[in-house]
């Protein structure tokens, strides 16, 4: 048995466009990479900075915040306040030594069945070259224990 | 003028502030113009109609009494070519969808053409003949059949000028793309159907959401065909997408009754998933300590301010409430409150971080 390294992926995803879109892929009966946990939010706006910190504090290895394209939203403007939050997220992330390249932002509408199979393998394949990310969650855990 | 008096001309514009317990969106649609098809003129031939203006020229109570004269020179035509899918299906000039009603308002109008010009020659040029519904394939089996309209498949690539005619050129592929060429009188284009100026505004002023086109956004396209995303708002018609008379009459008579449905009741029903403002004894009272950032961020102006007074009345406190009847839970004022003070029932921070516990 090789203990090949299966990357752990957290999918922040709002209810309207991209969890409907990832039911299509399975609807679809598109395969892709398993590695990845899906977390359903009513809409990308309900993501603060507090989970994304959180889901890495639990052994995320990579992140996927995606909600509706822009002008698509469900509720008119959520995607819009996510996307002015990542920016500054970012930046944050960055300060505080998290490696933002395990983060990805992006939009998949509830049509896009084959795009949301297409985000999963391309981040599941990015993280899996960057390895796993045991650094940031061995400074959450210091301070736990 | 009018012998009556019936007609009031002294009325001018007014405008009248109206508070209402709901809204009928049914702005309606426009079509593109002649003057957005190079190679149609650019507009410039008087005798290349778009369909509103043919259908003007056919009315009785039109400009020509509803008979078959052509702009330029009031002739009657003797060949008239429809031009079906005139900037529609076009992903590279015009608008990749299908605007719907121009298949049977083509087979119409030649028949029209037809019934007025009996000894006339109508020609449709087309991509396909989408005729779902009930009874209209019928109705252009009888345009084809019965008033003999030559149905061409093929796209127009060009149109001029040339001593008095219009001339049309095309291919018929179903002829394995021969070139057809059609010395015309009269040129009606069946241009595509667009929203209406100003929707994008008008669906940002009311928080309304928009497709791509700025045609307005059902709720769920199954389930919720004739709501907004907005509470009290509704839709009706081709300001939500490209439709003939029977669909509108129809998604406007669901409407009406989704109104009436609402206001039969006393009180309102709601989805349980909607935000709070938490709420703990005085002094503090809660923690939220007012700074409203959850009021600019909210999309529906649900969040309002309630003020905590003492016994005697003296402001104690301002405080975020959340309207719940207007809420309708995305949750965008929780990620935005500093203190978290504001939680959101189904999704709450409890909730969400125990899902992540479990990663
Ligand atoms: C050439 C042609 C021929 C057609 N022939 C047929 C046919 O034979 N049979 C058929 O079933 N369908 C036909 N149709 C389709 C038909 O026109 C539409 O289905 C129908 O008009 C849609 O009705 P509506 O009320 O949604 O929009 P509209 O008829 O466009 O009405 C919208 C109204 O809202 C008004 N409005 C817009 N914005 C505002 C605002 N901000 N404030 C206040 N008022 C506003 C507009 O002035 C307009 O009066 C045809 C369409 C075309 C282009």
């Amino acid at each position: 048995m090789t203990d090949a390294f299966e990357p752990k992926i957290t999918a922040f995803v709002c209810n309207w466009c991209t969890y409907a879109g990832a039911d299509l892929t399975g609807t679809s009966r598109i395969k892709y990479q398993s590695n990845v946990r899906v977390l359903r939010l009513p809409c990308t706006g309900r993501i603060d900075f507090m989970l994304l910190a959180k889901a890495f504090a639990r052994g995320a290895d990579g992140i996927i915040v995606s909600g509706c394209h822009p002008n698509d939203c469900h509720y008119t403007s959520g995607n819009y306040h996510a996307r002015r939050r990542w920016m500054v997220y970012r930046d944050l992330m960055d300060f505080m030594g998290i490696d933002t390249r395990r983060v990805t932002f992006s939009w998949v509408s509830a049509a896009e069945g084959a795009r949301w199979a297409e985000l999963v393998n391309e981040v599941t394949t990015s993280v899996r070259n960057l390895g796993p990310y045991a650094e940031y969650k061995e400074l959450a855990l210091a301070g736990v224990e | 003028m009018c012998p009556t008096k019936a007609i009031r001309f002294d009325q001018e514009d007014e405008l009248v502030t109206l508070d209402v317990g709901a809204i009928v969106l049914s702005t309606g649609f426009k079509v593109m113009r002649t003057d957005q098809f190079p190679e149609y003129g650019y507009g410039a031939y008087p005798d290349v109609l778009d369909g509103l203006q043919f259908e003007r020229l056919a009315s009785a109570s039109g400009p020509t009494l509803g008979a078959m004269r052509r702009p330029s020179d009031g002739k009657e035509p003797e060949t008239v070519v429809f031009l079906a899918c005139s900037g529609s299906r076009d992903r590279s000039k015009g608008v990749p969808y299908c605007s719907k009603i121009c298949c049977m308002y083509t087979a119409k109008h030649a028949m029209l053409y037809k019934h007025k010009v009996h000894h006339g020659k109508a020609y449709v040029f087309y991509m396909d003949i989408r005729s779902g519904g009930k009874d209209y394939d019928e109705f252009v089996r009888r345009a084809i059949e019965e008033d003999d309209v030559k149905y061409i498949r093929g796209r127009v690539s060009r149109i001029y000028q040339e001593d008095g005619k219009l001339v049309v050129k095309g291919a018929d592929t179903l002829q394995g793309g021969e070139p057809v060429e059609i010395r015309a009188d009269m040129v009606v284009l069946a241009t595509a159907v667009q929203a209406q100026d100003g929707s994008e505004e008008l669906a940002q002023k009311l928080h309304v959401s928009y497709d791509p086109y700025h045609f307005f956004a059902e709720s769920h396209p199954k389930l919720k065909p004739v709501e907004t995303n907005t509470a009290g708002i509704f839709l009706a018609g081709a300001c939500q997408a490209p439709r003939d008379i029977p669909e509108t009459v129809a998604q406007a008579s669901g409407a009406a009754a989704k109104v009436a449905c609402l206001f039969s009741r006393d009180e309102l029903t709601r989805e349980p998933q909607v935000a709070v403002v938490n709420r703990i004894p005085g002094p503090t009272f809660s923690y939220c300590v007012g700074c409203f950032l959850c009021q600019s961020a909210c999309p529906y102006q649900a969040i309002e301010q309630e003020e905590i007074r003492g016994r005697d009345g003296t402001l104690l406190k301002t405080l975020a409430k959340v309207n719940a009847g207007l809420c309708q839970g995305c949750g965008t004022c929780v990620a935005t409150c500093r203190t978290k003070a504001i939680d959101i029932q189904g999704f709450s921070n409890e909730q969400i971080f125990a899902e992540l516990m479990t990663l």
